[in-house]
């Protein structure tokens, strides 16, 4: 069968049509989100590796070099095997700081002005002959089939087609950062297609050609040497070199790491993808085989490369032939598609933007749109570069040669990927040395002869025997390795490549970087907009403080930090973090920070900590909970009164929660907080005391503590602050008083009326008694009778009197043992104090301060209450002896003793153990008041045997020179 | 304090797991595999159980 130009033309036409309407239905919404981020539609979207080489060079490949062709895929899935290891620590860099191309991948980790200008060079000529490679295969796929084709027209028209869609549905976004879910389920579905088309062409060839598994049997066992030529080439080929070149390519081709990485929408679709990409390739590359061998039992003539071609023509009704060469046009679409996608926005961030940003004197108004059109020229420039490289090296090597070259050339980028996440010590020199060299080796050998058809100047160096794969990795990486860990070692990693390091280490915990402070909103305001323009800048920071749910008038140092930081992650997904990190490092008006918030990236890098790290922020985590949890308020401040911790009880007191405390300054709390602690900071004292305050219109009394933590110079010097509510025990402790004084004035109640009581039915009974009496000398002793119960009644009210309202006389010094010898004496007048043996051990020379009166009526109270527990006959025992600082005063009896339920109740007003009438109960509240008045204490002990009453009283002051002298 | 397995379990049985394809697709596993006598599909049946080795070792919780 053959066909028509016009047939080729309208089938491609219809095919990239529909392309561009699965595309447009994705952007649109009109394909479920479900299906659009499907870990299968991501799965298929890299699919992308398989371009034309894959469609038809593979037999080409399989026919010369056997089994060899199946490295280009084993090694991708020794590469997606390692995905947890290599790619999903990769996906978490490239989202987390925005990056959307090797070129910016390598700058954030090498940061050098060179970097990214470097890589996006070398990449560029290391992938122009792959690209040129895909329009050759589609040019050549249609002269397979017609004769009538004028290559450099089809090729152009094929080119304008695919940059047309490039433009539309890969430069859509404003910023490159945004993903492109109708480009990802283009792509997916021209993986589809290939697949199909590679199965049809092989099932066609299976049932058609051989008539069956059983007819492919048949003729593999009588043609044995088909399949020693494909085993053959293993036992002595370039495995193990193209292994490792694929396993390279599988996440260094531009095309690769935007697919895997930059157009990532779901991160955990990586996880499918590690096993179901690889089987994709196995699927597609089953076909292989049986093509090629039914391609030599047809005896098809021509390439092997577009052996799928010529069977398909060989099937009844055409319909095979028009989708093995919409299989071909899908491979090279999509790789020209996705390819000029990531160099243009390499070549955007790394080669164009530097110079526009430095050198242009006024910002455009519009960047946004500026950088839109400016990746869209970008990719249309590339693909016509790709055609212009086509034009010059075509028909002069084969799909796979063309391919291997851009293998090789980006297999110089894996020492650089590996030290990464491996070697701390690489640095930015060492990275330009040994790439500058490897890719020197790779131009030499493989390059320069593509270019002038001359061998190779190092073509005679050793090794030059075990093919030209082997021998140019071997020389090129080994050079490369040479220089970059030399270089490396020679020189010394500068602070934001040791920041950057961390950032990318499996191991590492993710920091902030180091960088100024800026001061304020308007100041990083006015620094973006000398470079981006004011209406640029303004929407970049509504973004990052959209992101980070700030305020628009946020001023608090903590948040600004975080601020700035988002910032440079957004503007790295718009200009390249190197640009990024230049815009914000501008600022010389900040102060630089010491603090890292190691806190907040803890938290953030939890996920990726290991052993003991891991342990440890599980420890710190623990701790803090408690920090949170504890029933006190903790406000921890830093070195410049900054809040940095503010936990739950004190967001409860305050009514200001964590988010809107920490990073204030003290000063910036609001009323009363701002003026409570900070007059508190200001202040020499630690404690402060039930403070009263009045908190969300309520009174509360707080307690503040306050203490250093640290000491200057340690990132975590600063001050915690501590307090205590102490509301709930003020007010149980103001009710236990009430309680308490509602009680002592029932006691003291009962106690009047019943010791005036007594006395007044007496008063009443005489009164009585005496109305109807008529003998004089009877009712004069009623009149006595009266009266002597008035006195009595007299004398409660005064002992009351004195006990509730003691008169406040100046104390003088006194010597203690005329005292007693005088209460002695009283005591022994008494009827009680009669028969009592009194012995007196009291030393001279004991002095205290006191009124004399009120301490004889102490001791006049003891002796007597002594005197009255004591059996007739009793003896009672007084001693003293000087403490320190104090005097020791005991009396003790051998009576009846008080029982163990009424001791504590003997200092009770009008509590009395006596019989009625011969007590008052004001005796020992009185002397309690009394010793209490001179700054001393009684204690009792009592027991079947006896009292003590023990009272301690301050020595007077010259009595304690004399001692301590 | 207890501590769950997280990624670091993952990240080993991808080592452990590459560590055997790269035994059994390397010299002298691969010459096994191509040795006179085996089926053409040989080879394949390698790369698919190491497909399928992977696809189980993504499902198991990590």
């Amino acid at each position: 069968m053959s066909l028509e130009l016009w047939q080729l033309f309208l089938a491609a036409l219809i095919y990239l049509g529909l392309l561009f309407l699965i595309a447009y239905a994705a952007e649109e919404g009109w394909i479920p989100a479900r299906v659009a981020r499907h870990p299968l539609t991501y799965t298929l979207s890299l699919g992308v590796y398989a371009t034309t080489w894959t469609f038809y060079g593979s037999v080409g490949f399989a026919q010369t070099q056997g089994y060899l062709f199946l490295t280009i895929y084993l090694g991708v899935t020794l590469a997606f095997l390692l995905a947890p290891l290599l790619l999903q620590p990769m996906l978490r860099l490239v989202r987390d700081y925005q990056l959307t191309s090797l070129a910016d991948l390598f700058a954030f980790r090498y940061p050098s002005p060179w970097t990214g200008t470097l890589v996006t060079v070398f990449m560029l000529v290391g992938i122009l002959p792959y690209i040129s490679l895909q329009i050759q295969a589609v040019v050549t796929s249609a002269q397979v089939l017609t004769q009538e084709v004028p290559p450099g027209v089809l090729a152009l028209v094929f080119c304008v087609t695919v940059t047309l869609f490039a433009v539309l549905f890969g430069a859509r976004q404003v910023t490159p950062r945004e993903k492109h879910e109708g480009l990802v389920v283009a792509i997916a579905f021209e993986s589809l297609i290939k697949l199909v088309a590679l199965l049809a062409v092989a099932a066609f060839a299976l049932f058609g050609v051989f008539g069956g598994p059983a007819g492919l049997d048949d003729w593999l066992r009588a043609n044995p040497q088909a399949i020693e030529q494909l085993h053959a080439p293993l036992r002595d080929g370039a495995w193990t070199t193209l292994l490792l070149l694929a396993f390279s390519a599988a996440f260094l081709l531009p095309r690769q790491f935007h697919m895997i990485f930059t157009e990532n929408i779901e991160p955990s679709t990586l996880r499918t993808a590690s096993w179901a990409f690889p089987l994709f390739l196995l699927l597609l590359n089953l076909a292989i085989p049986i093509v090629l061998w039914s391609g030599q039992k047809l005896g098809i003539s021509g390439a092997p490369d577009y052996y799928a071609l010529r069977l398909a023509l060989q099937a009844p009704g055409g319909w095979l032939t028009y989708l093995v060469f919409i299989g071909g046009i899908s491979a090279a679409s999509a790789m020209i598609i996705v390819e000029s996608l990531a160099l243009a926005a390499m070549c955007l961030n790394h080669l164009v933007l530097p110079l526009w940003l430095r050198h242009s004197p006024t910002p455009g108004h519009d960047f946004y749109r500026q950088l839109l059109w400016g990746r869209r020229v970008l990719i249309a420039l590339v693909i016509f570069t790709g055609y212009g490289a086509y034009l010059s090296v075509r028909d002069t090597q084969g799909l796979v040669q063309l391919g291997l070259i851009s293998f090789v050339a980006v297999t110089q980028f894996l020492p650089a990927v590996i030290a990464m996440y491996a070697w701390p010590r690489a640095t930015r020199a060492g990275f330009l040395a040994g790439v500058s060299g490897g890719m020197t080796l790779w131009f030499l050998i493989l390059v320069l002869p593509l270019l002038t058809g001359a061998p190779s100047p190092l073509a005679g160096w050793p090794l030059h025997e075990t093919g030209i794969w082997t021998f140019t990795t071997f020389w090129s990486l080994g050079i490369n390795l040479l220089l970059f860990t030399g270089v490396s070692l020679l020189t010394r990693p500068t602070p934001k490549e040791q920041s950057a390091d961390q950032a990318c280490r499996l191991d590492a915990v993710l920091l902030l970087s180091e960088q100024p402070r800026a001061a304020s909103l308007r100041a990083l305001r006015e620094q973006l907009d000398t470079a981006l323009g004011p209406v640029t800048a303004q929407a970049e920071i509504a973004r990052a403080l959209a992101d980070l749910k700030l305020p628009a008038d946020e001023q608090r140092p903590r948040q600004l930090l975080f601020l700035q930081e988002r910032l440079q992650r957004n503007l790295s997904g718009l200009v390249g973090p190197q640009l990024a990190r230049e815009l914000l490092a501008a600022d010389s008006s900040g102060t630089p920070t010491a603090s890292r918030l190691v806190e907040e990236e803890l938290e953030h890098s939890q996920s990726r900590l290991r052993g003991l790290a891991a342990e440890l922020n599980h420890l710190r985590r623990f701790h803090r909970q408690i920090l949170q949890d504890l029933p006190i308020g903790v406000c921890s401040l830093g070195l410049d009164l900054e809040v940095q911790i503010w936990n739950e009880r004190m967001a409860a007191l305050s009514g200001l929660s964590a988010d809107g405390a920490l990073g204030m300054r003290v000063d910036q709390l609001p009323a009363p907080w701002n003026t409570l602690l900070g007059e508190f900071l200001h202040s020499e004292a630690r404690h402060r005391y039930k403070l009263q305050v009045t908190l969300q219109e309520k009174r509360r009394w707080l307690n503040l503590h306050k203490e250093d933590v640290g000491v200057a110079g340690d990132a975590a010097a600063g001050l915690v602050l501590l307090v205590e509510d102490l509301t709930e025990q003020q007010q149980l402790e103001a009710e236990l008083a009430h309680s308490a004084r509602l009680a002592s004035i029932g006691t003291l109640a009962s106690g009047v009326a019943h010791e005036i009581g007594n006395p007044l039915t007496g008063i009443t009974c005489i009164a009585q008694n005496l109305r109807d009496e008529g003998d004089a000398a009877e009712r004069r002793s009623g009149i006595e009778e009266i009266l002597q119960q008035s006195r009595r009644i007299s004398d409660i009210v005064q002992s009351l009197l004195t006990f509730a309202r003691p008169e406040q006389r100046p104390f003088d010094r006194l010597q203690l043992l005329p005292m007693v010898e005088e209460a002695l004496r009283l005591v022994k007048l008494s009827r009680s104090g009669r028969d009592i043996r009194f012995e007196l051990r009291v030393p001279t020379g004991l002095w205290i301060e006191g009124d004399p009166a009120r301490l004889t009526q102490v001791l006049l109270n003891l002796l007597a209450n002594a005197a009255d527990a004591s059996p007739p006959g009793g003896r009672v025992e007084v001693r003293a002896a000087r403490g320190a600082g104090s005097i020791t005063l005991e009396v003790q009896d051998w009576g009846s003793g008080i029982p163990e339920d009424l001791r504590e109740r003997v200092f009770e007003p009008f509590f009395t153990t006596k019989e009625p009438g011969s007590g008052t109960g004001l005796g020992l509240p009185l002397v309690y008041r009394i010793v209490s008045d001179h700054g001393g204490s009684i204690g009792v002990l009592s027991g079947d045997g006896g009292t003590t009453f023990t009272v301690r009283l301050p020595t007077a002051p010259d009595s304690l020179n004399t001692v301590l002298t | 304090l207890r501590r769950t397995e997280g990624p670091e379990g993952s990240a080993e049985r991808a080592l452990l797991l590459f560590l055997f394809a790269a035994g059994a697709l390397l010299s002298p596993a691969l010459l096994l595999w191509i040795a006179p006598g085996r089926p053409w599909w040989t080879l394949y049946a390698v790369w698919g159980a190491i497909i399928a080795a992977a696809a189980l070792a993504q499902r198991s919780p990590p």
